[in-house]
């Protein structure tokens, strides 16, 4: 349909306590000084788009911390995502130390022969220390860099939800992502690159764990414009943000230790990058949905405090052919049908989407397999719902239905405490 | 029936100890003292056994193995080694230092460098003001950035003043480094390790902090019960053998064996004042009955049975033993106190560092106390009751006319004495265990305490004889001197024989003990004294600050040697290195003849553990040239170069005694890069350390363990330089870089020797109160037979003796008593103290000790003892001339 055309559409804002009307052009910039004090870079590092758990982790883990070490000069400079970044796989899908944080990050639906619904998350973090001293320690054991990982299940039928997480350093092998080749592993749990492009991933909690493989249905996908996805105002902060959007998906669930043969559909998501985000941004909102017309779409809104979405929200189209289309906020509707309080942590989420496209005439609802599906671990100290969802709507004269993951940060009262 | 026996029970036994108030209370407080001073050491034994195992098992957590290499840790990339091990559930690697509170008095501080994310899952830490209440991993995360960061005991920073941001200052190694407190913790879990002095740090800041880099003291794992055993075997078939795979709780057996030798000789002599205490009761006892025959008779011939005159007279006993426990009970927390101090300073000078701050007080303790005032007093109680249930009511009717034993009948006993010696003397040359010459390992001398225990007793049985021979040979020239009262007082000690022999051979004992002990310490320290002047030359001794209380974790880079010998003056200089290792089974030495019988500790029938043993290594060169090492075969220099040619070692005599192996013999050590066999060249005398002490060249040590420390440099000068002057150059070149100390020989030699005199402290205590005891055991005797005597007190006064001349020959007697146990322990304290040095020390500990006699002991004893029984003398004396004449001498 109109895939060209730049529609003037209204920008449906997400109802949030104090919203106003845009004020997208007079708001605020933050110098580029401000990437070095204490504060810019506690409340930067909160707002990480959703693939970039880093800010929000970050903030978290390190901020009263942070503070401090910020204090001790000199600070370790990472590398900033900038435009020109060319890319090489199998190489670029390792890890990039020099940048400071990155994750590895998938989520997928898994069906088991009984027609039992499972959806399931992993992520794989990687914080590198800003704290010089420690960079150039001789110790072994001196935390250059940070790992942890979550792991989340969605057990669908019976409704209910399972997440854990781990966090550890290197610690002479106990943890950590190699460079220039795919292998990320946090203990017992691990993914790598196979020989024959086939993703191995595992990862196991108490009740469930995961043996699966992944096989790519179609090449990388590269966010963005010019190589880099531009999370706010300013240079660097952006990061290179790569996706494998769909995933073919085979392999075992574990049940009390039972093995179920799974089949299904993955979607793998892997950011690197330095200071994403600007202290104005609160949290985002962010969307994988693969449709059963072989398209996908990416969409992440981040939210600004003053409630407004950031202009710097985008997303991904990606036809069946493997080709793809960046999309600007302009181009993107997202209209929350419903909200869902957390009884645990008092977080008032958006619970029901309807997203169009309209340049594609595509309108789709997503609804939650069921609600519950918040991660709340505490050794990261976040908050933030995860969760499968159902799609059905329209692509333009064809019904469509689909499955998606939906990201929200930033809800959760405890968010605020800790800055 | 019941109600009869009430009041029998009133007239017989509580009457009389409510009459006889004095006496009762002199025998109470001899029990008491002995009860006292006995669980006094008990307790303090039991302390810091218990302070021990919290300490361990706080610091060990959940950790059901742990795999360790002794001081000098081990390479950490073994890490990824132990996690290809199946069944392990979690695994933490732990880098651990003591280190001294700058500005402090010696306050220790052990210090955890832990992997902050994962150690949770391995200790136990409870937060003051807890971030999360599940895990505990965010409070931890503070110490991931800052190298300075630490954590601190609230304990601790209370006492200390320190709160949340202040600056800590540590000396460790040779440095003095400054860490900021981040977070404190609640007594619980890890927190209760050494009384609070613990502190947690990040393992990496903790590595190069305290020169570790690259290095674990240990990995501790969680592991199935079920599984350990499995696990155990794969482990060892991967890691290099020097490691050793344990079980926490067998540290905590090896700190019980490492203290055993130095516990039980305390607890031995604490037994000896309760021995005293038993005496005391004997005497009341038999004193008790010798007065009440009368009454014994009456009753006997109303009715009563030999039974009830048992139960009366074991019930007066438990009585006095129940008072004395109770008043012992209470003196004991307050001995315990002053015992605790003195032995936790010796215990972390000579073997670990040890904290305590309480004395542990168990309900079983309690009731032990007051069973053994009990059972001690039945026991003494026996022969005096057995000798009153035989009372015949004719008898005791016989008025005045209890039998004057006659001394021909005390031959009698004096054979059952001559027999007990000969047992002594055969008990003290036992090799022990039978058949093995190769001594013991932490094992009991049994022999070496029974064969004393003879001796005491086979003297004390002599006693009598003894009075009466000392009586025959002086009494001739005491009339000469003392006139009429001396004769007298003579004659009426060989006549009250019965009852004051007890009370000299109590005075006896505690007098043999006192010299005993003192002649041993006084020989030892004489063999030390003698050691370190000969062998101690440096001049003068470069160290870290903290040599003495981290001990051999106070190391300095070597390269100070090379700076060291660069300074004017400065002849040689000679490095020491100390390290305590695991002297380990080997896997060839399964049979019996090869290790020593008592090998493993005892309960732990995984443990590859021998013994521990510090391993040194020194320049043999310098040795050669400039040290004075004593060997007990051999020429020095001779042995030194064999040594240094052909790589070999030089053991300790307490090392050769101790695991059977001598000049010749082949020992094995295991090594971080390797076993190596390496013959003995020499055995040489030692004092330093009981536990054995093997020397390697240092090139050959450094080959092997890579160990690029040294823990102290002799420096030896250049003759005509002046000590102090270069004793500066070296403060002044590297005091500003170095936390370390010089010290000239001089003060070497008095460090060493006034540690030698802080271990013996307690024994001068312990000797103290065993006198108090045996001097109211005089006071005791002497009361009740003044009592006895009434009669001949009453005669003579009535012919005509003064107030004053009774009173002298009652001081006299008293007198007498005391030069006789005098004589008598001084005989037996030298043969006690060749038990003693010869077999006790020498299997306990496994060294030679010189016998040296300290001649000034006995005019110091003599005017003590003397002094002592006039003083006890005194207030029966007074008791004598108070006596009414007139009522003396009534007939009934």
């Amino acid at each position: 349909m109109n895939k060209q055309q730049k529609s003037k559409v209204e920008v449906i804002q997400i109802p949030t306590p104090d919203s106003s009307p845009g004020a997208l052009r007079e708001r605020k910039r933050r110098d580029s000084d401000l990437l070095f004090s204490p504060l810019a870079y506690s409340i930067g590092e909160r707002l990480k788009n959703r693939p970039g758990f880093l800010a929000f982790i970050f903030c978290f883990l390190m901020s009263p911390v942070f503070i401090e070490a910020s204090e001790t000069p000199p600070s370790y400079v990472f590398k900033q995502a900038l435009p020109g970044y060319v890319y090489s796989f199998p190489k670029d899908h390792g890890s990039h130390n020099d940048f400071k944080t990155e994750w590895w990050y998938y989520t997928g639906h898994l069906t088991t022969e009984k027609g039992g619904e499972y959806g399931y998350q992993v992520t794989f973090f990687r914080v590198g220390s800003e704290n010089a001293q420690i960079q150039v320690s001789p110790s072994r054991w001196a935390a250059k860099h940070l790992y942890f990982a979550h792991f989340a299940i969605s057990d669908i039928s019976r409704r209910q939800f399972f997440f854990t997480e781990k966090l550890n350093r290197a610690a002479l092998g106990k943890a950590g992502a190699e460079e220039g080749k795919y292998l990320v592993w946090n203990e017992d749990w691990m993914v790598r690159e196979e020989e024959n492009g086939t993703h191995h991933l595992r990862a196991s909690q108490d009740k469930f764990a995961i043996d699966l493989v992944l096989t790519p249905l179609k090449g990388p996908v590269i966010h963005g414009e010019n190589g880099i996805s531009q999370k706010a105002e300013g240079v660097g902060h952006a990061s290179h943000y790569i996706s494998f959007t769909r995933l073919k998906t085979e392999g075992t669930l574990f049940v009390e230790h039972q093995p179920i043969k799974v089949t299904g559909i993955s979607w793998m998501d892997h950011e690197f990058g330095s200071n994403q985000l600007q202290d104005y941004q609160v949290g985002w909102d962010w969307f994988s949905i693969q449709l059963d017309n072989q398209t996908e779409l990416m969409l992440y809104h981040l939210r600004q405090r003053n409630g407004n979405p950031d202009p710097y929200s985008s997303g991904t189209l990606v036809f069946s052919d493997g080709t793809w289309r960046h999309l600007k906020l302009e181009e993107i509707q997202i209209e929350v049908l419903k909200f869902w309080q957390s009884p645990l942590s008092g977080g008032n989420y958006p619970i029901q989407w309807r997203v169009r496209i309209p340049g594609y005439g595509i309108a789709l609802e997503l609804a939650p397999a069921f609600e519950n599906q918040e991660l709340r671990p505490e050794k990261t100290g976040v908050i933030y719902w995860e969760g499968s969802v159902n799609v059905a709507g329209s692509y333009g004269n064809q019904k469509v239905t689909g499955k998606g993951y939906v990201e929200m940060t930033g809800y959760a009262g405890k968010f605020d405490q800790k800055i | 029936m019941i109600s009869q026996g009430l009041r029998l029970c009133k007239y017989l036994v509580f009457r009389p100890i409510f009459q006889e108030k004095v006496k009762m209370l002199l025998t109470v407080i001899g029990v008491a003292l002995g009860v006292a001073v006995f669980l006094a050491i008990r307790l303090a034994n039991v302390s810091i056994l218990e302070s021990f195992k919290t300490s361990l098992e706080a610091i060990s957590g959940r950790a059901t193995l742990q795999i360790s290499a002794g001081e000098a840790g081990f390479d950490e990339m073994i890490l990824p080694i132990v996690r290809e091990v199946e069944g392990i559930r979690q695994m933490s690697p732990v880098v651990q230092t003591t280190t001294l509170l700058a500005g402090s008095q010696g306050e220790v501080l052990l210090v955890l460098g832990v992997d902050v994310l994962g150690d949770s899952a391995v200790r136990e830490y409870k937060f003051s003001q807890q971030v999360q209440t599940t895990d505990s991993t965010r409070d931890f995360l503070e110490l991931l950035w800052d190298p300075q960061a630490i954590i601190l005991t609230r304990k601790f920073a209370e006492e200390h003043r320190f709160s949340v941001g202040s600056s800590i200052k540590l000396a460790a190694n040779e440095k003095v480094l400054t860490f900021k407190v981040k977070r404190l913790l609640e007594q619980e879990g890890t927190a209760k390790a050494q009384s609070g002095n613990i502190a947690i740090m990040d393992i990496a800041a903790a590595q190069v902090a305290f020169n570790k880099v690259g290095k674990l003291d240990r990995i501790d794992l969680i592991v199935d019960d079920a599984r350990i055993p499995e696990v155990i075997a794969q482990l060892k078939a991967k890691l290099p053998p020097h490691l050793m795979v344990e079980r926490p709780q067998s540290r905590n057996l090896q700190v019980q064996k490492l203290l055993r030798s130095f516990q039980i000789n305390l607890t031995v002599l604490s037994a000896i004042a309760l021995l005293v205490g038993m005496f005391l009761i004997y005497n009341t006892l038999a004193i008790s009955v010798v007065r009440r025959r009368k009454e014994i008779g009456t009753l006997r011939a109303l009715g009563v049975t030999q039974g009830q005159i048992w139960l009366f007279f074991l019930l007066e006993a438990s009585l006095i033993g129940f008072l004395g426990s109770i008043v012992g009970l209470l003196l004991a927390l307050l001995l315990a106190r002053g015992a605790l101090k003195a032995m936790t300073l010796t215990v972390s000078s000579l073997y670990v560092p040890v904290q305590i701050d309480s004395i542990v007080w168990t309900p079983e303790l309690i009731v032990e106390g007051l069973l053994l005032g009990i059972l001690v007093s039945i026991l003494s109680a026996l022969i005096p009751v057995f000798e009153a249930s035989h009372i015949s009511p004719r008898e005791a009717f016989q008025e005045g006319a209890y039998p004057l034993k006659q001394p021909q009948s005390y031959w009698k006993i004096s054979l059952p004495g001559g027999v007990l010696l000969g047992l002594a003397y055969l008990a003290a040359i036992q090799k022990f265990p039978p058949n093995d010459s190769t001594g013991v390992i932490g094992q009991v001398p049994i022999y070496g305490y029974t064969s004393a225990l003879l001796l005491i007793l086979g003297i004390a049985f002599l006693t009598p004889a003894f009075v009466i021979f000392f009586n025959w040979l002086t009494n001739p020239l005491i009339s000469r001197l003392l006139k009429t009262e001396g004769k007298l007082a003579g004659n009426y000690l060989v006549q009250t024989l019965g009852r004051t022999t007890l009370a000299i051979a109590a005075l006896m004992t505690a007098l043999a003990m006192v010299v005993g002990v003192t002649i041993m310490v006084s020989s030892f320290r004489k063999t030390v004294e003698i050691w370190v002047n000969e062998t101690i030359t440096g001049d003068l001794i470069v160290a870290p600050i903290t040599r003495f209380t981290q001990g051999a974790e106070a190391r300095v880079p070597e390269e100070m040697v090379e700076e060291l010998k660069g300074v004017e003056g400065v002849a040689a200089v000679d490095s020491f290195r100390t390290l305590k290792i695991n002297y380990l089974k080997q896997a060839k030495d399964s049979q019996p003849q090869t290790a020593p019988l008592n090998s493993g500790s005892g309960t732990d029938p995984e443990s590859q553990i021998l013994g521990p043993v510090t391993l040194g290594a020194g320049d043999f060169q310098v040795f050669k040239e400039y040290g004075n090492m004593l060997f007990l075969k051999g020429e020095r220099r001779k042995i030194l170069e064999q040594a240094l040619e052909k790589g070999e070692a030089l053991v300790s005599e307490s090392f050769s005694v101790k695991y059977g192996l001598n000049v010749g013999d082949t020992l094995t050590l295991n090594s971080p890069s390797g076993e190596l066999q390496v013959p003995i060249a020499g055995v040489f005398y030692s004092y330093s350390t009981e536990h054995g002490l093997i020397i390697l060249d240092r090139q050959l040590f450094k080959k092997y363990w890579k160990d690029p420390f040294v823990n102290s440099l002799i420096v030896y000068l250049k003759s005509g330089t002046d000590l102090q002057k270069v004793r500066e150059a070296i403060l002044n070149r590297f005091g500003n870089t170095h936390n370390i100390m010089v010290i000239t020989n001089r003060t070497l030699r008095e460090t060493v020797l006034d540690i030698f005199d802080q271990t013996f402290a307690i024994t001068s205590g312990l000797e103290l109160i065993a006198i108090i005891v045996a001097v109211l055991g005089i006071a005791n005797a002497l009361l009740a037979s003044i009592l006895e005597r009434r009669r001949e007190i009453g005669i003579l006064r009535s012919v005509g003796a003064t107030r004053t001349q009774v009173m002298k020959i009652i001081l006299y007697e008293a007198g007498l008593m005391g030069i006789i146990s005098q004589l008598l322990g001084l005989i037996t304290g030298i043969f006690l103290s060749f038990i003693l040095i010869y077999v006790i020390n020498k299997q306990s500990f496994g060294w030679t000790i010189q016998f040296f006699f300290p001649f000034t002991l006995i005019p110091k004893s003599l005017l003590i003892v003397l002094a002592t029984s006039i003083l006890a003398g005194y207030f029966p004396a007074k008791q004598a001339v108070q006596l009414k004449v007139v009522e003396t001498m009534r007939y009934e």
